[in-house]
């Protein structure tokens, strides 16, 4: 009978290797999957606190542009503002700040629904109809800075402001 | 008997191989990682552009309230720095010409500009993300008057 060649098992010095190289390996790709995923979910979260920001001051400056007066509006150092304005049906909107919920509030007459989340300030500074100076009479504003606040938390202490001008229409 | 007796040796795996199999497992890991990175970089320039339309918005209401207060012809231009944003600049022309799309003292063509001044040179380059608006707004002596112009 002819004698089949022998075939060589490894070793356990390569195996011990082998499992060391794939372990090590598998370490490294975890650890960059989970940086990877990290800034993803980081950005992510910025991402939305921002959206909810825009989403704020594009739903303002929607409504106020079509307004007819402002009919209460906050002092311009309050960074948990509130504004309430005279849409042509004749209904009251107005938008509040809660800044112990860090949420905007809005709704016809009062605001009692949920606007936006996430929003650490809310302030309004009202202008007479020189675009100019800064006035509290709600019969003389004319345009109206809105101006929302997010913290990122991302970054410790980040915060990030976006802000519109809004011009009221009809006077 | 005779079959096993003629098969070809069969030689095991060699270390090589393994690492081999294991890179080229890492090498397909490699494109998955520039997706997220493509990924990440499409969505600051959306943050960037959403911010961009924001502050544009506000230049463009600006100037249309200044614009029907003192029917003044002008081009501004300055930075978002205050905001905190001191690589975004802004742009704003008013004019009733008629080559600019206004017809003088009646129709103001107003056109708002804010752009991500990433070489720092003050003015909008090529290449630069920038969102524009423009509108144009009528001179309503009614509205003059309300300004105490």
């Amino acid at each position: 009978m002819k004698r089949a060649t022998k075939r060589r098992a490894l070793t356990l010095l390569e195996l011990v290797t082998a499992t060391a190289l794939l372990a090590t390996l598998v370490t490294a790709v975890a650890v960059l999957l989970r940086g990877a995923h990290a800034a993803w979910q980081g950005h992510d979260n910025d991402l939305a606190r921002l959206e909810a920001a825009h989403a704020t001051l594009r739903h303002l400056v929607r409504n106020i542009r079509q307004a007819q007066a402002v009919s209460a509006v906050s002092p311009a150092g309050d960074l948990s503002g509130a504004l309430s304005i005279v849409m042509p049906s004749g209904q009251t909107y107005a938008w509040d700040h809660d800044d112990v919920a860090e949420r905007v509030n809005f709704g016809i007459t009062s605001a009692s629904d949920l606007l936006a989340e996430e929003i650490s300030e809310l302030n309004f500074v009202g202008y007479r109809a020189d675009g100019t100076t800064s006035t509290t009479a709600v019969e003389e504003i004319q345009s109206i800075d809105c101006q929302v606040t997010v913290e990122l938390p991302r970054q410790a202490g980040g915060s990030r402001t976006v802000i519109t001008r809004a011009w009221l229409r009809s006077w | 008997m005779a079959a096993s007796r003629n098969a070809p040796p069969r030689p095991g795996h060699t270390l090589l191989e393994l690492v081999a199999a294991t890179a080229l497992l890492t090498i397909t890991l490699v494109p998955a990682l520039r997706i997220m990175r493509d990924t990440l970089t499409n969505s600051r320039k959306t943050e960037t552009l959403g911010i961009l339309t924001a502050l544009c918005v506000d230049k463009l209401e600006q100037h249309l309230v200044l614009t029907g207060a003192d029917w003044q012809e002008t081009t501004a231009t300055g930075s978002f720095a205050s905001l905190g944003y001191p690589g975004y600049r802004y742009r704003v022309e008013r004019s009733d010409e008629l080559a600019d799309g206004g017809i003088p003292n009646r129709l103001m063509a107003v056109t708002a500009t804010a752009f991500d001044d990433q070489n720092s040179s003050g003015a909008l380059d090529a290449a630069e993300p920038y969102v524009r608006f423009s509108t144009k707004v009528a001179q309503l002596r009614s509205y003059r008057n309300e300004a105490g112009n």
